[in-house]
């Protein structure tokens, strides 16, 4: 029960739930409670110890319906073969009933199961009982004990034994769905194929009619058990991996370059996006008391406690400032950066969710302030009234910083941090970089993201290396991983 | 340990019956969970939007088990000296006065410094011990003989060290006051915290718990527990009623109407003698189910559909 279990927890984890050690202890004390019996009572009961939020809660139904799930499938096919004829043929319910060679009716249906050229050279009588009786009666036996299992229709023999194979060929490893053959072929040979095969092949060989017939028999067994095999890891590959290949496709997603992602994978990057920014924000939304903690203040102390004859009655400490942040970020949003500018707005959008006191500006040749959209509309709306009322038209970076002096020198003090996302190409416009350097002398820092390469920033109308010496930090940005890593710092050191 | 009747939390079904007895409806989730709380000892964080019965459910497990409800209110800047307890400076202070007198009798014929500061010590270390603590909420509910309920209601509105503070109640049932010791719990309290996701709780503090996530309730649910918190209210405005809240909730607004304002909605149309729910009824008594200005005035323009879709719900 214990491994069922952490197999279970497992795949919660790979689906997104966060299970701790302790509480797979306390899951397996619920199960010791509430038995395993009563399906509905141990989802309800698993659900209130696994699962701690109510996203992980709909995770873990999904999961649980999944995980425990199989053992129905295998019974169901048991009862309905569809695709595995030989399997009808040797339903042991008739096995038993045939074995007096009076079972004619009870085949009726079944005898035009077997493939055509199986009934060609057919020696053997076409049903498996009287097979059995023939092979009796000629004093063959089947050496391989799978190749018997599967004629007997043994299916929970063989659901043990593949289990079994699963787990001694690791099958809960599995990572990716190309490994899914190797997988199959591991777990078959585990079984004991190699024997089945011989066998098989000698009959194949023999000279005589009757073995040869028994060859075949056998090489369908071995078809049969391929399939089941093949399904079994399939499902154990869903359950187990395909979350595995999720977290791949994020992390493929967080280093691919901004504008080489297409329309298509915007609901994923969303996702990154804002997982990315959830992140950070659980990292410095922590207020931490800063302003309690300190030394005590001697002389202030001193001097104030003058007044009470010299007696420390009124203790001072030193206390440390807390300032609080303020960002301003400036967005281009023309032509050019058409394909980034949608996921640096995207971002900014976390961005203004994050810190309290962040503004956000658009500009392509004249800027506008775009805080208040973002305040009020959602995520995806934001975005795409920004690109449609202020995006993709020419750029021309002098206009925008004037716009942006203009607009807002005047808030602009020490404790501003001015952030500029964009790549500099000014369709050789004015530059004006003697208004960023006005803004440089009067704010905490100014950054500069750029999307393009460091190799770009002096070539064709970028005009990088006019405005780079008035930032304190100049960074490509052109990933995820970057917008994060930046942001990060900017964090630390905003606090 | 406990000395609540065991017996009444032998299994879900007991549980079940024995909220329904306190007029508190339930699903099956929620009964296992306090069943599940009640075998292992362990508390349980309910979660869900507000107004679905997340504080009324500890007051139902203490009036079922006869505990005492022992509730603790957090809030911003809440620290332990408010919640855990706190040393009864007034009588330190009065005690210093009275040793101050005794000073002279306690140190007479004392040979220098080093045999006063022995005679000291002798006289006891009741300056720091029970007698002056003041118990707060928590120290409280592990002092209580019988055990008791004990309801952290809204704990997201602590602040994070708050949360560190709670961690070694919730794994072990005991405080560590420095001046005094451990303070172990007598018998083990039921704790139940609420959260309304203000913000996330940290996965320490949810580790040890049971969590419990109370949605909305589904029609059929909500028809129950109208009919236990408000019976005089008429089989048909019942189903009326319930199927109008349970339209409105898909409707997409600020606050969502919780079970908690169907209920007062059913007093109101109960005080208002209606029968049967109609559009200018239902305008006049709206913001007993909205709470916000503008919701009333979304639901207002289409309070014709709603109601309609309502109607042919109940048929």
């Amino acid at each position: 029960m214990e491994r069922t279990l952490t197999d279970f927890v497992r795949s919660l984890r790979t689906s997104d739930v966060r299970v701790s050690t302790s509480e797979t202890i306390d899951a397996i004390n619920v199960i010791k409670l509430v038995g395993l019996n009563d399906r509905e009572l141990l989802r309800n009961s698993l659900a209130v110890t696994l699962p701690k939020s109510d996203i992980e809660k709909e995770h873990f139904n999904s999961c649980f319906e999944r995980f425990f799930s199989f053992a129905r499938i295998n019974e169901f096919k048991a009862d309905a073969p569809d695709e595995y004829d030989i399997e009808s043929d040797e339903d042991p319910d008739e096995f038993d009933r045939g074995s007096g060679g009076s079972s004619g009716s009870g085949f009726g249906g079944l005898g035009g199961n077997f493939d055509g050229d199986y009934d060609e050279e057919m020696p053997l009588p076409d049903d498996l009982t009287t097979l059995e009786q023939a092979l009796e009666n000629k004093g063959i036996t089947i050496e391989s004990p799978l190749a018997r299992m599967i004629l007997r229709g043994d299916r929970q023999g063989l659901t043990i034994a593949m289990a079994n194979a699963a787990q001694a060929v690791k099958l809960n490893k599995i990572e990716f769905f190309t490994q899914k053959g190797i997988y199959t072929r591991k777990m078959m040979m585990h079984m004991g194929l190699k024997e089945l095969e011989d066998e098989m092949f000698s009959y194949e060989d023999s000279e005589d009619p009757f073995e040869r017939a028994i060859g075949r028999k056998l090489r369908e067994a071995r078809e049969y058990l391929r399939v089941e095999v093949r399904d079994y890891v399939e499902h154990q590959f869903l359950l187990i991996a395909d979350a595995e290949g999720k977290e791949l496709k994020e992390e493929i997603t967080r280093n691919i370059k901004l504008s080489n992602m297409e329309l298509k994978n915007f609901s994923n990057i969303k996702q990154v996006v804002q997982k990315m920014a959830k992140r950070l924000i659980a990292m410095h939304s922590r207020r931490k008391k800063v302003t309690n903690r300190g030394v005590l203040d001697i002389r202030k102390t001193l001097r104030r406690n003058m007044a009470y004859d010299g007696l420390l009655f009124e203790t001072h400490w030193k206390s440390v400032k807390v300032d609080r942040p303020k960002i301003m970020v400036v967005c281009d949003v023309s032509g050019s950066v058409r394909e980034v500018s949608r996921f640096l707005l995207m971002f900014l959008y976390s961005l203004t969710e994050i810190l309290p006191n962040v503004r956000a500006f658009a500009f392509s040749s004249s800027l506008f302030e775009v805080t208040d959209l973002f305040k009020q509309k959602s995520l995806e709306k934001a975005v795409e009234e920004t690109l449609n009322e202020y995006g993709f038209g020419s750029t021309d970076y002098g206009a925008a910083l004037q716009d942006f002096k203009d607009l807002c020198y005047q808030q602009i003090d020490n404790k501003t941090t001015v952030m500029i996302l964009g790549d500099s190409r000014n369709n050789h416009n004015e530059n004006r970089a003697e208004i960023l350097e006005e803004i440089y002398q009067r704010s905490r820092q100014v950054i500069w993201l750029n999307p393009e390469p460091k190799t770009h920033w002096r070539s064709g109308d970028a005009e990088m290396r006019n405005y780079a010496p008035y930032c304190h930090m100049v960074e490509v940005c052109n990933s995820l991983n970057h917008l994060e890593r930046i942001v990060n710092k900017l964090l630390v050191r905003a606090k | 340990m406990s000395t609540y009747d065991k017996s009444k939390v032998a299994s879900i079904e007991t549980v079940n019956a024995g909220f329904e007895s306190e007029g508190y409806i339930c699903n099956s989730q929620i009964a296992t969970a306090v069943y599940l709380a009640c075998q292992l000892d362990k508390p349980i964080l309910v979660e869900g939007p507000p107004g679905v019965g997340k504080t009324e459910l500890a007051k139902a497990t203490s009036q079922f088990l006869g505990l005492p409800l022992i509730r603790l209110q957090c809030y911003e800047g809440l620290d332990e000296s408010k919640a855990l307890y706190e040393w009864k400076y007034g009588k330190q202070l009065l005690y210093t006065q009275v040793l101050k007198e005794k000073l002279h009798d306690v140190l007479k014929g004392a040979q220098g410094l080093a045999e006063s500061v022995t005679r000291l010590h002798e006289f006891g270390d009741i300056f720091y011990s029970e007698e002056f603590l003041e118990p707060r909420p928590l120290l409280k509910a592990l002092n209580e003989p019988a055990g008791a309920v004990m309801l952290i209601d809204e704990v997201d509105k602590s602040d994070h060290e708050f949360e560190s503070f709670l961690l070694e109640i919730l794994s072990d049932y005991q405080i560590s006051i420095p001046e005094i010791g451990t303070v172990r719990a007598k018998s083990k309290p039921i704790v139940f915290l609420t959260s309304n996701n203000t913000r996330e709780i940290s996965d320490a503090l949810k580790r040890r718990c049971l969590h419990l996530y109370i949605p909305f309730p589904d029609a059929d649910l909500e028809l129950k527990i109208i009919k236990s918190r408000v019976p005089e209210v008429s089989d048909s405005l019942r189903k009326e009623l319930v199927a109008f809240i349970q339209n409105v909730r898909e409707m997409d607004l600020k606050k969502q109407p919780a079970v908690s304002e169907t209920i007062d909605w059913a007093r109101t149309l109960l005080l208002l003698h209606a029968e049967t729910l109609d559009a200018e009824l239902i305008r006049s008594t709206l913001n007993v189910i909205l709470k916000h200005e503008e919701d009333i005035r979304s639901i207002d323009d289409q309070l014709g559909a709603v109601l309609g879709k309502a109607e042919k719900a109940v048929r």
